[in-house]
């Protein structure tokens, strides 16, 4: 629904007076701050608030007890006593027991937990959760060493150890680093829900006697033990409350990629909100769609009806969220070291933008007349977070690699589109089975979020390539080339399978041809003119720079990462 | 109120780090890191620590763990680590090394030049009740072996156990532990 559509004209407009209070503007009551309509509001829920505070409350608390150079003689006494009532309560068996629940904080229990979890990470591909999860890691563990030496709380005094021990007591960096690495294992590792919260529990009870068997054996005092956990915890909760938001980034082991959000209630009630207010449309329900075919956003189907009638329609919308934009952006980067500037991929600074970009290519191309879906503008769920841009829905539309007929008169028609592209100066970046809808013997390109204005004449062979090898998966090379030939000068198409190396080609085209079996790209080059191939790779001093920095930065990382984090010494 | 919050947190980084040495340094006195010494080895009746560290000498490292500890000096003209005094339960019974007269009351000396000359290394063992310091020298090539073995002895001594042990009872009711079972 775009703005004009809505737009009353300025006779059919209400006096304000007669106009409900509630919907005379949007913002009554509220500033108009430079930030936007909607502000963004911190996810943390309340268990992620309450352990901010206990964190927050710990430091506030270090600040205070410990601004004297040793702890306050209240708290020196409470621990004394407790430590005096665990020490007469010993016996040889329970020493034994406590000994074997002690090594939940042993430096190998620690690297297992956290390399083992690492690995998964690297394993299942889920790199935010991976970054968050070492950095809340070394966080921890510096933050534990260093207020251990600035504090310099010795060993309980009067109290014989039955257990080693290393350095100053306070915090307990046994028990803070099994804390932050059982938790953050647990919000890294396990789906929401029911068998996160198992291990939740799990994690409680380890710490808890953990820190229990460190007091009984007299080698930390219990508000070590408890000052530890705290900041353990409260790292692990806030860092993934933060960063890797279960709605936005979940945790999930079913095959599908990861780019793609939940619709939970909260998220389905934002877009119920946006669309009413901003397109007068009423969502009736909300469905995945096309998941498998889309990796840069979370493609729905949605159903509305007008505010104002009774009418149904079913509209197409792409999800995207700040998680796309920042995938947008390492892509590019991966491509720019990989390969070099292979054209002009400027990074977006905001997710309004990238979402801006779909919506004005897909109008220039709905206005250059190539078959493709009828742009209906976009929605804000959350400013400069989440929007979804909204397109007709192609009824009945096939992909061109499902049980889509391809005949000769889909094949003109598919390398028709290429040349209405061409002739209008468009390139659409992204040709593949998923993105090539067939209906009624007719083909329509979706998916125009890489389309580029004015591209190079490589970038338009690359085009013609990839949609002759869609097609030709559904029939034959010789077919295609044919058909191509009465369209195309034979030098052009020779032109576009010189340009054609891997990267030219989208993964789901690779995958389908790699299925496919059959040589189709060398059968190409077999009818077409023979050509020398076209260079891929391009060189230039910023990608050099690029790449120097980024595997500096990585070594860097890397580094710390792995002296802290295998340290044998210490967990 | 974030500028506020941003001094206080900076405050409290620049006092922590400045607890923070003053943690790694065994000066002879109760303090942290000669009470954390006296936990480590629970039998020594003496600590070593640094009666006055000379001109041009300068801490470099601590470390105390359940049955050992050990802290550095590093020396302008002797070099980074130049000593290393580690405190244990006992010393070696035979090392080669020769008995020395002892400057520091309540021990025996022993002694060992492991290279004599540039870079000059030596070991001299400490020996008391219940315990063993032993310094271990390592100068760069060319440095005033003299002189700074000198400074060294005038440097390093030792407190007693008692001492702590008394100043804590006064100071929070608890001594330090007796042995361990």
């Amino acid at each position: 629904m775009t703005t004009q559509e809505r737009a009353p004209d300025a006779s059919s407009r209400k006096p304000l007076g007669e106009v409900a209070e509630e919907e005379r503007f949007l913002f009554i009551g509220r500033r108009r701050r430079p930030l936007g309509s909607r502000r963004y509001r911190l996810r943390l829920r309340p268990s992620g608030w309450l352990w901010l505070g206990l964190g927050a409350g710990v430091i506030a608390l270090w600040i205070w007890l410990f601004a004297s150079g040793r702890p306050a003689p209240f708290i020196e006494r409470f621990d004394g006593a407790i430590l005096d009532w665990a020490s007469r309560l010993r016996t040889p068996p329970g020493i034994t027991i406590a000994r074997a629940l002690a090594l939940l904080g042993s430096v190998w229990t620690v690297l297992v937990l956290r390399w083992g979890t690492i690995l998964v990470l690297a394993v299942t591909e889920r790199l935010r959760h991976l970054v968050t999860f070492v950095s809340t890691l070394l966080v921890v563990r510096l933050i534990a060493l260093w207020v251990s030496e600035a504090v310099g709380r010795p060993r309980p005094l009067g109290i014989a150890y039955a257990y080693g021990w290393q350095g100053y007591d306070h915090p307990s960096r046994q028990v803070a680093a099994l804390a932050v690495a059982a938790v953050g294992a647990s919000f890294a590792l396990v789906p929401r829900g029911r068998w996160r919260r198992v291990a939740f529990v799990a994690s409680g009870v380890a710490i808890a006697l953990l820190g229990l068997a460190r007091v009984y054996l007299g080698v930390d005092h219990p508000t070590d033990g408890l000052f530890g956990a705290v900041i353990g915890v409260s790292w692990a909760v806030v860092a993934f409350r933060l960063f890797c938001p279960s709605a936005v980034f979940p945790v999930t082991y079913h095959r599908g990629r990861s780019a793609h959000l939940e619709i939970d209630d909260a998220r389905e009630e934002r877009l119920r909100t946006a669309l009413d207010e901003q397109t007068g449309l009423q969502l009736v329900s909300v469905e995945p769609f096309g998941e498998e075919s889309s990796g840069g956003s979370t493609p729905l189907r949605l159903r509305v009806r007008r505010t104002d009638g009774e009418r149904e329609e079913e509209l197409f919308s792409k999800l995207y969220a700040r998680s796309h934009l920042r995938a947008d952006r390492w892509y590019k980067l991966g491509r720019l070291i990989r390969y070099g500037a292979l054209e002009d991929e400027v990074t977006f600074n905001s997710v309004r933008q990238l979402v801006e970009y779909e919506d004005y290519a897909l109008r220039v191309v709905h206005d250059a007349d190539v078959p493709s879906v009828r742009p209906r503008g976009f929605i804000e769920l959350e400013a400069e977070h989440e929007y979804a841009i909204l397109m007709t829905f192609l009824r009945n539309a096939e992909e061109a690699d499902e049980d889509a007929p391809i005949d000769e008169g889909v094949i003109d028609s598919g390398l028709d589109v290429v040349r209405a592209m061409w002739e209008q100066g468009i390139a659409h970046r992204d040709i593949k089975p998923g993105n090539v809808l067939v209906r009624d013997g007719k083909v329509y390109l979706i998916d125009v979020s890489f389309a580029q204005m004015r591209p190079s004449p490589w970038r338009q062979v690359v085009d013609l390539a990839n949609m002759m090898l869609v097609l030709a998966l559904g029939t034959d090379a010789e077919t295609v080339y044919a058909r191509a030939s009465r369209i195309f000068e034979p030098d052009e198409i020779g032109e576009a399978f010189a340009a054609t190396r891997g990267i030219t080609m989208p993964r789901q085209l690779r995958e389908k041809l790699a299925e496919d079996g059959r040589d189709l790209v060398g059968a190409f080059r077999g009818l077409a003119p023979s050509k020398d191939p076209i260079a891929t790779q391009r060189w230039s001093l910023r990608r050099i720079a690029l790449t120097v920095r980024t595997a500096a930065i990585a070594v860097g990382l890397t580094a710390l990462g792995v002296a802290n984090l295998a340290n044998l010494k210490s967990p | 109120m974030r500028k506020l919050l941003c001094l206080v947190l900076i405050c409290s980084a620049l006092s922590a780090c400045t607890a923070t040495r003053e943690n790694e340094h065994p000066v002879c006195d109760v303090r942290s890191p000669t009470i954390l010494m006296a936990e480590a080895v629970k039998t020594a009746t003496l600590i070593p620590c640094v009666r006055s560290l000379q001109i041009g000498w300068s801490f470099s490292g601590f470390d105390a763990q359940d049955g050992r500890a050990i802290f550095t000096l590093s020396s302008e003209a002797g070099g980074r680590d130049a000593l290393s005094v580690e405190l244990t339960r006992g010393c070696p019974a035979q090392d080669g090394s020769d008995v020395a007269h002892s400057d520091e009351p309540g021990t025996s000396l022993r002694t060992r030049i492991i290279s004599p000359r540039d870079p000059y290394e030596a070991r001299w063992r400490y020996t008391f009740e219940g315990g063993c310091a032993t310094y271990d020298l390592a100068f760069v090539r060319g440095a005033p072996v003299d002189r700074l073995q000198q400074e060294i002895a005038g440097s390093i001594s030792f407190i007693p156990r008692s001492q702590i042990d008394q100043e804590l009872e006064a100071r929070s009711d608890r001594p330090l532990d007796a042995v361990s079972p």
